[in-house]
């Protein structure tokens, strides 16, 4: 028999050349893991991102569109006026700039609808200054009536995000709850309110 | 030519496979070796050269920059320069980059996999991804934290104390660990939300800080905040009934006494932020210089921490942080084979025992390579809080080094029985290759050296950790009239001057990292 084929000797070379190799694709400098841009995209992250906030406002002002309120501007014949004001984030995650993205979809939805008369954002933030003192003053979300009564307009929207954020040794899942509300300033009557969700995990 | 000098086939097999594994592995420098230049210029007090240190490591050019790949020590890099440009009062930087590490320290804890167990036990102790101790990432909250009251940002804070309770839950409840972490944690936690006007959130974190330590100021806050929530457990009443004599105990019935400004609204003076970076002085660019008003501390007078309870109308608040002195890091340490056996004597099989005794006594490898904890350093410094002259007590909220070397001396069996597993692979590998070239052959005999020689050299000590963290951290609550005040935080050479303006019911934050 060859010597090579002994089997002793290939039993040694089954041995050693799987560890051999192993070595090589384990061994290393440190590892590595790609994040980088993808921290932001929805398979790497918790938060969410522009298709999550498209998503949770979707179903929101769809059932805005076929709501009586929305019927009651439509008879003023776009003469109401309305402001939209920053949703509260009551999450655990940092997703105000997202929420400053919904803020302006809100916007756009609305005076794309041609029901009612928008308040520029400039105008609020410079009617919250007032109201709040100094330069440029902080967002109070507790002095939003306050707000709306200051700038003369009949409703303003509003809204909140919660999230349950639960983590175990393998996954972390958070659950958004997106709130919606349509405010008459002059009764503080709730006139619509919506809850879309939407779940969001990395594990 | 003689056989033994003979090279076969299966011979030429295994030069390559050095060959490969050796070129895998040549230019591995430890993590230890890597930030010695960051903990040198910490040390002189130098921390731009600190920060240019771990921009060069993470490959970017500015502080504000983040790697396009973050591995396990890019994410520890990253760690060491939020922690950095804290201390160096660049809120903004330090704290995108804790929320970037935090982000990424999460994705490798739930890519771990058996291999990487299986590699640091065969292979390397720093092949595997690294796993970030729990006092590790609730740090990452918690100091953030700090970051946003420095910015003012109420909301920003809120968002990293909810964080750090999926911690603390995820910890308490599936691993059963706690950590004393938590106490300093949830004192900042319990601060942000008693300014932001949640009494009850913020006397549940009150409460999870009293676990941990009987701090007089986390005491105050309770006090104070009895009056405008019913929220109670054991740990609040017995501070409430323990309350000074002369004072009665407040119940939710009581008038509530307004203690803050309305929810969200700070009262910062415009030209606080400007304060803030402008004045910070002393001895960082000047490591000799002795602590500021050494020679005057004995003719001022010394105010205990702050005993009554919410501040008057025309009283605003002053919370201190500070950190001094840095936790021990790793270093890498070798030991002899007999006394790493005796070290994990309870850990390690019988089998492996008498195969690592075995190897030992015939002499072919006494030596095994593994991490330990360096000393800490400046743990021992009193840090010192001086107001419009005045100079303040302060309380030790948390000592983080106590943590770190509890947190060691958990997985320290673990990581020298890998040691001795991987040494007894080496020498498993050397004999295979020596049977397989022949008993008798030099030749053989030669690449089971050359073997064990390259994965030798690939077995790195692990020494990876968060080194920049503090060493303790020290806080006070300081009451103080409407008006401007001239404030001084100083220890280990290091101190941060800042004039304040305190509105009625308002408060500020100085924070002062000294990593020295």
């Amino acid at each position: 028999m060859s010597s090579m084929l002994r089997p002793k000797r290939l039993a040694c070379m089954a041995i050693v050349l799987p560890v051999v190799l192993a070595a090589t694709s384990l061994l290393g400098c440190g590892t590595t893991y790609s994040s980088g841009r993808q921290l932001d995209s929805e398979m790497m992250s918790t938060g969410l991102d522009k298709h999550d906030i498209q998503t949770l406002l979707a179903d929101g002002l769809n059932k805005l569109r076929t709501d009586p309120v929305m019927d009651e501007w439509r008879s003023k014949g776009g003469k109401e006026t309305v402001a939209v004001f920053p949703f509260q984030n009551e999450t655990s995650e940092h997703i105000d700039s997202q929420l400053g993205a919904a803020l302006s979809e809100v916007e756009t939805w609305l005076i794309d609808s041609h029901v009612v008369t928008v308040i520029a954002r400039d105008r609020q933030e410079q009617m919250i200054a007032e109201v709040e003192g100094g330069r440029r003053g902080v967002f109070n979300q507790a002095n939003v009536p306050r707000y709306g009564k200051q700038l003369g307009v009949k409703y303003y929207i509003t809204g909140k995000v919660q999230a349950v954020d639960e983590r175990t040794e393998d996954m972390r899942r958070v659950q958004y709850f997106l709130y919606m509300q349509v405010i008459q300033v002059e009764t503080s009557a709730i006139k619509f309110q919506s809850k879309t969700h939407i779940t969001k995990a990395v594990q | 030519m003689p056989d033994r000098f003979r090279l076969p086939f299966r011979s030429l097999l295994a030069i390559v496979a050095v060959v490969i594994v050796a070129s895998s592995v040549t230019g591995c420098a430890g993590f230890e070796a890597r930030t010695q230049v960051l903990r040198s210029s910490l040390d002189a007090g130098n921390t731009r050269a600190a920060i240019n240190h771990l921009n060069k490591e993470l490959g970017v050019k500015s502080d504000e920059e983040l790697p396009n790949k973050i591995d396990g020590e890019g994410a520890l890099l990253v760690l060491d320069r939020a922690t950095v440009q804290l201390s160096d009062l660049r809120f903004a930087n330090s704290k995108r980059d804790f929320e970037a590490a935090d982000k990424v320290i999460e994705m490798i804890d739930f890519s771990r996999t058996t291999g990487d167990s299986l590699a640091t036990y065969l292979f390397s102790d720093s092949a595997g991804k690294y796993m970030a101790p729990p006092h590790e990432k609730l740090l990452i909250n918690a100091l953030n934290i700090i970051n946003y009251l420095e910015l003012n940002d109420l909301n920003g804070a809120k968002i990293e104390a909810r964080r750090l309770a999926v911690m603390q839950k995820y910890y308490r409840d599936t691993l059963k660990k706690d950590s004393a972490i938590l106490g300093f944690g949830g004192f900042l936690a319990g601060f942000v939300f008693e300014k932001a006007g949640d009494p009850d959130e913020a006397l549940r974190w009150y409460d999870e800080a009293l676990k941990f330590s009987n701090s007089y100021t986390v005491q105050n806050a309770v006090i104070s905040l009895a009056q405008q929530s019913n929220f109670r457990t054991p740990r609040i009443n017995t501070v409430l009934k323990n309350a000074l004599p002369n004072e009665p105990v407040p119940s939710s019935s009581s008038p509530a006494t307004p203690s803050t400004a309305p929810a969200e609204q700070t009262s910062k003076g415009d030209d606080k932020a400007d304060n803030k970076r402008d004045d910070k002085s002393g001895a960082d660019n000047n490591p000799s210089a002795p602590a500021k008003n050494d020679s005057e501390q004995s003719n001022i007078p010394v105010n205990p921490p702050a005993k009554s309870p919410a501040p008057e109308p025309q009283e605003g608040e002053l919370l201190v942080i500070m950190g001094y002195g840095r936790v021990p890091h790793k270093i890498p340490k070798r030991i002899p084979i007999g006394l790493a056996l005796t070290l994990v004597a309870n850990d390690i099989s019988p089998a492996n025992s008498a195969t690592a005794s075995k190897l030992a006594a015939q002499g072919l490898v006494t030596w095994i390579n593994y991490p330990e904890l360096a000393p800490e350093r400046g743990g021992y410094e009193i840090p010192k809080l001086v107001v419009d002259g005045r100079l303040w007590g302060m309380e030790e909220s948390v000592n983080i080094s106590s943590q770190v070397r509890a947190a060691w001396q958990e997985m320290e069996g673990k990581v020298i029985l890998a040691a001795i597993t991987r040494m007894i692979t080496r020498a498993a590998v050397g004999q295979g290759i020596q049977a397989a070239a022949g008993r008798d052959s030099i030749a053989g005999l030669l690449l089971s050296w050359g073997t064990q020689a390259a994965m030798t050299a690939a077995d790195t000590p692990d020494t990876r950790s968060w080194e920049t963290l503090p060493a303790r951290i020290a806080i006070a609550r300081v009451k103080l009239p409407v008006g401007r005040h001239k404030i001084i935080v100083s220890g280990r050479g290091i101190s941060r001057e800042q004039t304040i303006v305190v509105e009625p019911g308002g408060w500020q934050i100085a924070s002062l990292l000294a990593l020295r």
